[in-house]
């Protein structure tokens, strides 16, 4: 049965057996992946998967069940399973109501018919040529992956919402490990895309052997005050971390979010302008509507510093008296959807990447790491990978270095961020500067 | 569907070095979550599905499907076994299955209650009545999270060489976690408790008096310092050990890891690694265990593993073809999240055993430092040995007395150091840590625990001085 409708004889189903609201949401996947290990391929996955969830109201008490398989036999059992499990739980006062059907935007590029042709072979000769790449930078043992999924996604609702997208998306990532005596350093890279022209094997291979070849030789530092200078994707790993905790429609309702309150407040440092963007052309985290059907739109977040919005969707909205910003997303497809960001994107600097690094007179080039928050506003986080800085040069790999601070210190001690930007498939992001930040370390 | 799967495996011609193999899953849970006194969800999952595996040639190739008929999962062991082949052009160092070794058998549920026969409404009122006292030591408490859930799983595996088992195991969970808050500092603390048991894991468990311990662990952490930062002697308590034995260690131990040349373990079994007063052991066998089970998705019986033994390591956890690299006989590590998942291996329930210190003595031993209280999770890279995990809350240690606290703080080390480094084992050890663990994008429900643990030179991430 169509995926379309079997949602909709679902949603059908629910309301005859009594839901006052319904909604039904179904992803169906094909996918393979390969995986390489020590230089060759080891193995090929290929599956094909299904998944119904049904969310039934009854008032405004809430029942989800889900079934693997989706299937049309399997609609009747879904469905009153989630209506029991409705009848079942009190009232949630804060339900208002599910989306209502509304115009969705157009995002092109998110499926391409060649990537789901691809076939194993195809796979194969791609991975190939990546770990020769890697191979052509020097003496590295190389391990990885590459992942290819076609998914149709669809979602169903009792006031009229009947949509469906199909997405596909390539992945590879290459882990290359060089030693020298008993000493080992490892360098990773990766690429996500949603289109078959935009994948660059070979690049992956070649600057995963490249960290891995300059990350010899690590040392201790001695702990105390440096700057951080944080490449691309720990700068956008970093700030999505502490910006998608607080801003999160969800944490604010529940009281648990640092940023209650602080909206028209500045929360970070004037360099820094963050938005959300899922309507990016070709993006990974792009879409034309929400996991509850609801039209997506770009959201800014952050401008010069200042907290401009939270992120919602229709419950958190409800609750807070807030427009819904289309950002609900589920973990799996059983679960309830919360607000969760798409393609974040911040904004350039005004400075060269050679200023930023020339102006560190000791400091620490973080790449590859993510430095969060620890269960609320402090930071306490692993430099995964760094080389320290020195009167502008990078100087030696840093192994067993840690920072702390908060999540407001931190950003609001951002004094600098590149011109250049790295657009990975709509995640934008530039180098990021931060000052004084303290660094226990084993040295 | 009681069909047997030796029977479409008879279907197959394979070499004399080849292997395939059947798995089929079904999983169904239950899972209450409450949020600050109200149900925000209550989702009832069912899942069934088969899985193929072949190796041809040195190569894998792996197969899922969700039609159980004996010709879809003969389509899909085809599949599986067309994929080894095109895989086996491009292999470096073909693959062995171990095939010593076969087991026939099956488990049923070793649990006393059925948590499936509990009424909805009990287990909304227990997560509650949970929910209710950690919000009962007042309002500093921001918000609170209670999940309460079980989940039954029968798998059966069968493969080329003769193993043919089926087991049942179930899994009930109970985590809390409080969100305290005064101005902008945000403290999370958590507990929980989880039992490859029923509903009596529940039962056991007094709601109400570990509600209101949590919640006020979290009020005494808002008037609490700041962290320290730098190197400094820790001792961790039974949860923190648990996890700190589990990055630092368990993940090198895995012998996919070692025969990927990405553990920085390889080549060291007969070595001294740490200290002689460590001995750390991975054990799925633990009745009731939250990481524990009969057979492995393989179909491999479960059995206890010596990882260290007084400071020497001993061995390594194995899959079928990890133990045919390194000519040992399999122990049953090779865990599959569900049936779309290859086997891999992985932990169950590791620990560190205990030795004759008391919490005193540690403490006087170390003088200086910290000690580090309830885990909050941590990760590994383990081929270069360098780890990191998280405590949620710690006392600092000054003049071998356990004095004031500290907020949450993370740490880190490297492997090949810190068992060196140990330098006192507590008397009592304790299972405290039922945790879920993340490989390969793959989750494993595992437990950690051991003694307090005092070791010399942890490098602690605070943002005090």
């Amino acid at each position: 049965m169509d995926p379309l409708d079997l949602c909709s004889l679902a949603v059908k189903v629910a309301q005859r057996l009594g839901a006052t609201q319904a909604e039904a949401v179904a992803l169906f996947e094909r996918s393979a992946s390969l995986s390489i290990e020590r230089d060759g391929i080891t193995g090929i996955s290929e599956g094909f998967s299904s998944g119904l969830a049904v969310r039934a109201f009854v008032g405004k008490s809430m029942g989800i069940s889900t079934s693997t398989p989706a299937s049309e036999s399997e609609v009747e059992k879904v469905v009153s399973n989630a209506i029991s499990l409705a009848r079942s739980s009190p009232p949630d006062n804060g339900f208002k109501s599910l989306p209502e059907p509304k115009p969705t935007p157009e995002v092109p590029g998110l499926f391409d018919p060649e990537l789901e042709a691809l076939t194993s072979e195809e796979l194969i000769g791609f991975c190939v040529d990546g770990v020769e790449a890697s191979k052509s930078e020097g003496t590295v043992d190389v391990s990885g992956g590459a992942t290819v999924s076609a998914q149709e996604y669809v979602v169903a609702n009792s006031l009229g919402v009947t949509l469906k997208t199909k997405r596909t998306w390539l992945g590879f990532f290459i882990e290359a490990l060089a030693k020298d005596g008993g000493e080992v350093s490892t360098g990773f890279d990766y690429f996500l895309v949603r289109n078959l022209k935009e994948r660059n094997f070979e690049k992956v291979g070649k600057e995963a052997a490249k960290k891995a070849l300059k990350a010899l030789g690590a040392k201790k530092l001695p702990s105390g005050n440096y700057s951080l200078v944080l490449d691309e994707r720990t700068s956008l790993s970093t700030i999505s971390s502490i910006v998608g905790f607080g801003a999160n429609a969800y944490n604010v309702m529940l009281g648990s979010s640092y940023y209650i309150g602080k909206v028209g407040s500045p929360v970070a440092s004037e360099v820094l302008t963050v938005k959300d963007e899922p309507l990016y052309p070709n993006g990974i985290g792009s879409s034309p509507f929400d996991s509850e059907g609801y039209p997506c739109s770009t959201l800014t977040l952050l401008e010069n510093g200042v907290l401009m919005s939270y992120f919602t969707d229709s419950y958190t909205a409800g609750v807070l008296g807030l427009p819904n910003t289309g950002r609900a997303m589920r973990g799996d497809l059983g679960s309830r959807p919360r607000p969760g960001l798409t393609n974040i994107q911040i904004g350039q600097g005004e400075i060269s990447e050679e200023e930023l690094f020339g102006d560190v007179r000791l400091g620490i080039f973080v790449y590859d790491s993510q430095i969060g928050p620890v269960g609320g506003s402090n930071v306490s986080s692993l430099i995964d990978h760094g080389f320290l800085i020195e009167e502008g040069e990078l100087r030696y790999p840093v192994k067993e270095s840690m920072v702390g601070s908060t999540v407001f210190d931190l950003l609001q001690s951002v004094d600098g961020a590149s011109k250049e930007v790295l657009n990975e498939s709509g995640q934008i992001s530039p180098k990021v500067r931060i000052r004084n930040v303290r660094v226990a370390s084993g040295g | 569907m009681e069909f047997e799967l030796r029977r479409i495996l008879d279907r197959f011609q394979l070499g004399w070095k080849d292997f395939a193999d059947l798995r089929v899953t079904e999983v169904e849970s239950t899972n209450v979550f409450i949020r600050k006194g109200e149900v925000d969800q209550v989702v009832n999952r069912k899942s069934a599905g088969g899985a193929a595996r072949a190796l041809v040639k040195g190569a894998w190739g792996f197969s899922y499907t969700t039609d159980l008929s004996p010709d879809g999962l003969s389509a899909a062991l085809d599949k599986a076994i067309r994929s080894a082949r095109a895989a086996s052009s491009n292999t470096k160092e073909p693959a062995e299955v171990y095939r010593g070794a076969t087991f026939e058998g099956r488990s049923g549920l070793r649990i006393r209650v059925d948590p499936r026969e509990i009424p909805l409404e009990e287990k909304m009122s227990v997560a509650l009545r949970f929910d209710g006292s950690i919000r009962s030591v007042g309002p500093a408490v921001a918000t609170t999270g209670v999940s309460l859930g079980d989940a039954v799983k029968k798998e059966r595996v069968a493969n080329s060489l003769g193993t043919n088992v089926e087991y049942e195991v179930c899994y009930t969970r109970l985590s809390a976690q409080a969100t305290v808050k005064e101005g902008d500092l945000v403290q999370n603390v958590t507990t929980s408790i989880g039992e490859s048991r029923g509903w009596e894991t529940i039962e056991g468990y007094d709601v109400e008096n570990e509600g209101v311990k949590l919640g006020r662990r979290g009020i005494n952490i808002l008037s609490a310092k700041p962290p320290p930062s730098g190197r400094m002697n820790v001792i961790m308590d039974h949860s923190l050990v648990g996890v700190y034995i589990h990055e630092a260690f368990g993940h090198a131990s895995e012998a996919d890891a070692v025969k990927a040349n990405r553990s920085i373990l390889a080549g060291k079994v007969g070595d001294k690694v740490g200290s002689e007063m460590v001995t750390v052991v991975d054990d799925p066998t633990i009745e009731g265990a939250r990481g524990s089970y009969p057979y492995d998705s393989e179909g491999t019986m479960a059995r206890r593993r010596v990882i260290v033994e007084r400071g020497v390591l001993k061995g390594f956890l194995h899959s079928l073809e990890t133990a045919a690299f390194m000519n040992v006989e399999p122990n049953g590590a090779a865990r599959a999240q569900d049936f779309s998942s290859k086997p891999i291996v992985r932990m169950s329930n590791t620990f560190v055993q205990a030795g004759d210190m008391t919490l005193e003595e540690l403490a006087e031993l170390i003088r200086e430092g910290i000690l580090l209280i309830e885990s909050y999770g941590g990760y590994v890279d383990p081929a270069r040995g360098q780890f990191y995990f998280t405590a949620q809350e710690g006392r600092l240690i000054r003049d071998g007395k356990i004095c004031e606290s500290t907020q949450n703080v993370s740490m880190s080390g490297l492997t090949l150091e810190v068992l060196q480094k140990t330098i006192g084992v507590g008397k009592e050890m304790k299972i405290a840590f039922p945790g879920t663990c993340g490989k390969d994008g793959q989750s494993a429900p595992v437990s950690g625990g051991g003694p307090y643990l005092a070791v010399r030179d942890i490098v602690v991430g605070g943002r005090g001085g």
